[in-house]
């Protein structure tokens, strides 16, 4: 066999989501078949695209090996692969619909536009103004010439979900359709409720509709290093499970912990809610022979990818408030407006991070390397740790590039969280086996922000939204302003 | 005259007679009076597929292509499964002049080809929805849970329950027969006993052992069998020639060894590490490997993607190979009684896909060609193996053409449709 720059060359038909399982036999015995997935012998499937080759060992046809799969400068991909993605109207799973229907798949998004609703409620907006679904589609057409298909549904309405899983028979599921929202969810109990429900019931919806109606589909399901927490140990948080050789010593007695989750430890409701869908989706795996690929993202920013860029219509949305924005994108919003960078605390709480694009790049190496099934695994998605403190500190250097004087403050942490806290967070699945390599840095996605939000109408669309970056939510449920500890400005 | 085929899968001659005889099998007894019975040579090797596809075709391997459950796609270390689609004779039944025919579990016609009658697969068939010719006929074996097969993991859960799994598959598959049996006026009707292999393969230590506690189920299973073929008597009439066949013998197995490990302990196979093993692991320095389950292909230049054995090589390699496996012991037993050449044994179009070497197993043997190298001796549930020798062949009716001496799974047809096959044998 040649070898093949693509991370997925050698990966096998058992893989493929377009082969269909057909039984396990045993050929020292007369071929006589068992059809559950469970059991033991030679197995069996039938390529639903390929049905002229009959039945055949999956492990003997890889994806270079098949006509059904092409090369991509993102690896094999699965010509024409039918990719659903859930909350298409988000910040990530826009750009994910253009990247993914430019690539060659054929992509269908549902959403119920919650996140606007949110958004608006909070009295904030995305700083890039971004199109109906209908505009944006047309737009996909015109400037990239996609077509991307998208429903109005709601992840809670089973009946409409699993009618379009029927229909569309997805070979990737891309769970994206969650309230990401640490703040949100905790700010009173209806929207931890509204959290929960939506995050923990609809991913759970999901499983039982992919279980039936698409079960060959891989899910890549999007968590967050949030829910490992932050060890005061300094245990590394290694990739959702614990490598072969990990050892749990206990008065003198010694057990393997390889292949078992790690601990997970959220720090909020959201972060519940996503550790309760690690769960959900690892039993459906065990139980059901899904597969899946868990995402534990870092804290994610930028708003830059190529297909973005083709025409303003076709923008993400980009948001900045407490509950809404991520923290690089409201410190680069805050220094554009000349409000001081808002800290938490010490500032010296250490975070995951990884931008925008990277984070598509990640997403579609995944896509096109589906586990096999009954597989779960982990990956940690993030290329770069920073404490607040060295963000604020880069994005203040960042700005004098374009005349900004930053002021950074620290204010009162409204959280409960450890702000003095180790932090080694194990990366290496995506790079090594996934063949993803970083494509943009933090200076350089930071600088394309403030070229991005100094333009005059974006400027203006931050200062409208100006008291809603100031955070107000504290996780002890008290009410009150946020004490300001200290103002300064950083050294260059 | 009408024909009547029963298969009995694995139902070795000597074992129908000597069942006969002590009144396990009482309607056999009877039967076995009224016609011949010849012991009976299987495929090469002795495969169930290849001697079913020989049986219903009067080709051997080279003529119908299916040479075991498994083969590589050509040019590729992609490994298919023999089903219909790659079967490249024509069965009797297909023939314009067949007749309407009812073909019920012959072995390898999965997926069900359209025919002038009706079929439902034999094993391995993985799907009953596409084992039933015509589709109209599947709402009606889905009524009675018919199977396409008993579930054989199930002998995982003890040997009763699965036993009890092959009477009800065979109850339900009798049920079918003869309901389709009444439906129209066939002049082909082929029906085959499968679960007869199955309980052989795992209980025949106790169908050995008179002590074990399943012995009498070993025995009585074979009662039901029998009382099954009395109800398929009471229904013929004289003018109908019945065969009845079998596919290849049985014999005891004590151990299943890897040819695969064999070779690559000789130093012919050398597979590139990997966590699923697969044909796909074979590196260009291999000269030879093996696919269940007694078959050696060399790796041959031209004829697989890193193949580096040229042709004028060949030779020596084969009798390095044969001379190795002949001498070559596992846990200090022979594993091998005889290799013999492919070219000297098939004919017909698709012979240039024949084995290179096809090893007979020694006593006590079975030989499997598994890529994954990790057990020489693999461990397995199965206690009963194929043999070549002594699988049966019984004819009675008139008209019928003369058994071979030396009769071989390919003659069935000769003897059973002489003006048909008869005369093209001649011819050729």
């Amino acid at each position: 066999m040649t070898q093949s720059s693509c991370h997925n060359a050698n990966q096998t038909c058992w893989s493929c989501p377009a082969v269909e399982f057909k039984g396990h036999v045993d050929f020292r015995a007369c071929g006589q078949a068992a059809f559950r997935k469970a059991a033991e012998g030679q197995l069996v499937v039938e390529c639903r695209r390929r049905p002229d080759i009959g039945y055949f060992d999956p492990m003997s046809i890889t994806f270079e090996s098949c006509s059904e799969w092409k090369k991509t400068d993102s690896g094999y991909l699965l010509d024409g692969m039918r990719v659903l993605i859930l909350g298409m109207d988000g910040y990530l799973g826009w750009p994910l619909a253009l990247k993914l229907a430019k690539l060659g798949c054929r992509v269908m998004g549902i959403d119920n536009l919650l996140r606007r609703k949110l958004v608006a409620e909070r009295g904030a907006h995305s700083v890039t103004e971004i199109r109906t679904m209908q505009e944006r589609i047309a737009a996909a057409k015109e400037h990239l010439g996609v077509d991307i298909d998208f429903r109005e549904i709601d992840l809670l309405d089973r009946d409409a979900l699993f009618a379009c899983i029927r229909e569309f028979q997805p070979e990737s599921i891309v769970q994206f359709a969650e309230i990401p929202s640490a703040p949100y969810s905790m700010a009173d109990v209806d929207r931890a409720v509204n959290t929960i429900q939506n995050n923990v019931v609809g991913t759970l919806g999901l499983l039982f509709g992919v279980r039936d109606h698409a079960p060959d589909a891989s899910i890549i399901k999007l968590g967050t290093m949030g829910e490992y927490g932050s060890p005061l140990t300094g245990r590394p948080l290694f990739e959702g499970l614990f490598p072969g050789d990990a050892v749990l010593q206990y008065q003198g007695q010694e057990w393997s912990l390889g292949g078992e989750l790690t601990p997970r430890d959220p720090v909020s409701f959201y972060h519940v809610s996503k550790v309760q869908g690690t769960f959900s989706v690892y039993e459906a795996c065990k139980y059901w022979w899904l597969r899946s690929y868990d995402v534990m993202q870092g804290v994610i920013y930028g708003n830059y990818s190529e297909e973005l860029q083709a025409h303003p219509d076709l923008s993400t949305r980009f948001d900045i408030d407490e509950w809404w924005g991520t923290v690089v994108n409201r410190f680069v919003a805050q220094a554009v407006i000349g409000m001081p960078l808002t800290i938490y605390g010490s500032g010296n709480q250490r975070r995951g991070y990884i931008t925008l694009r990277d984070a598509m790049q990640c997403i579609t190496r995944l896509i096109v390397a589906p586990p096999e099934p009954g597989q779960y695994d982990v990956v940690n998605q993030v290329t770069d740790v920073f404490s607040v403190l060295q963000i604020a500190q880069m994005v203040a250097t960042l700005g004098r590039e374009f005349g900004l004087d930053v002021e950074v403050q620290r204010i009162e942490n409204p959280r409960v969280e450890a702000e003095e806290h180790p932090y080694e967070v194990i990366h290496e699945k995506l790079g090594e086996r996934f063949g993803f390599a970083s494509e943009s840095g933090f200076a350089d996605e930071v600088r394309h922000l403030f070229r991005v939000l100094m333009q005059p109408e974006h400027r203006e669309r931050i200062l409208a939204q100006k008291d809603t970056l100031f955070p107000k939510t504290k996780w002890s449920g008290e009410h009150g302003k946020l004490e300001v500890l200290e103002t300064w400005k950083p050294v260059a | 005259m009408k024909l009547f085929l029963l298969g009995i899968d694995g139902l070795p001659r000597w074992m129908w007679q000597k069942f006969a005889d002590m009144g396990v099998m009482p309607n056999s007894a009877q039967l076995l009076k009224t016609g011949t019975l010849v012991p009976m040579k299987s495929a090469l090797p002795e495969v169930s597929s290849a001697a079913w596809a020989s049986i219903v075709t009067g080709q051997n391997s080279g003529g119908h292509n299916v040479f075991g459950f498994t083969d590589l796609m050509d040019g590729s270390y992609s490994l298919g499964f023999t089903s219909s689609r790659t079967f490249r004779a024509k069965p009797f039944w297909a023939e314009p002049d067949a007749g309407p025919s009812l073909i019920m579990n012959v072995p390898q016609t999965y997926p069900a080809q359209p025919l002038n009658g009706m079929l439902v697969s034999g094993f391995v068939a993985l799907d009953l929805k596409r084992a039933v010719y015509p589709a109209e006929q599947l709402p009606w074996l889905e009524s009675i849970q018919y199977s396409v097969d008993a579930d054989m993991s199930l002998v995982e859960k003890g040997k009763g329950r699965f036993v009890e799994e092959l009477r009800r598959v065979m109850s339900t598959r009798c049920s079918a027969l003869h309901h389709h049996w009444d439906r129209e006026s066939w002049q082909n009707i082929m029906f085959v006993f499968t679960g007869t292999d199955r309980l052989n393969h795992y209980l025949w230590e106790d169908y050995e052992d008179s002590t074990s506690s399943f012995h009498q189920t070993f025995l009585d299973y074979y009662h039901e069998v029998d009382a099954q073929i009395g109800r398929i008597l009471e229904r013929l009439d004289d003018r109908t020639t019945l065969a009845a066949v079998s596919d290849h013998g049985f014999a005891r197995q004590r151990r299943s060894v890897n040819l695969n490990c064999v070779l690559a302990e000789g130093g012919f196979l050398k597979l590139k590490a990997s966590a699923r093993p697969s044909c796909m692991d074979i590196l260009p320095e291999s000269t030879a490997f093996a696919m269940d389950p007694g078959r050696i292909y060399l790796h041959r230049q031209g004829r697989y993607p890193g193949g580096t054995v040229l042709a004028d090589e060949a030779e020596s390699l084969m009798q390095a190979i044969t001379s190795y496996l002949l001498q070559v012991s596992v846990e200090g037993m022979p594993i091998s009684t005889e290799v013999i050449r492919g070219a000297g044994v098939y004919s017909g179009p698709f012979s240039h896909r024949a084995p290179d070497l096809i090893v007979m197993p020694a006593t006590d043997v079975a030989l499997s060609g598994r890529m994954n190298l990790s057990a020489l001796v693999e461990p397995t549930l199965i206690n009963g193996r194929h043999t070549y020798e002594e699988s049966s062949f019984f004819v009675r009716g008139e008209g019928h053409g003369q058994i071979p001496g030396d009769m071989h799974v390919e003659n069935v047809l000769e003897v059973v449709l002489p003006q048909k096959y008869g005369r093209l044998r001649r011819a050729a």
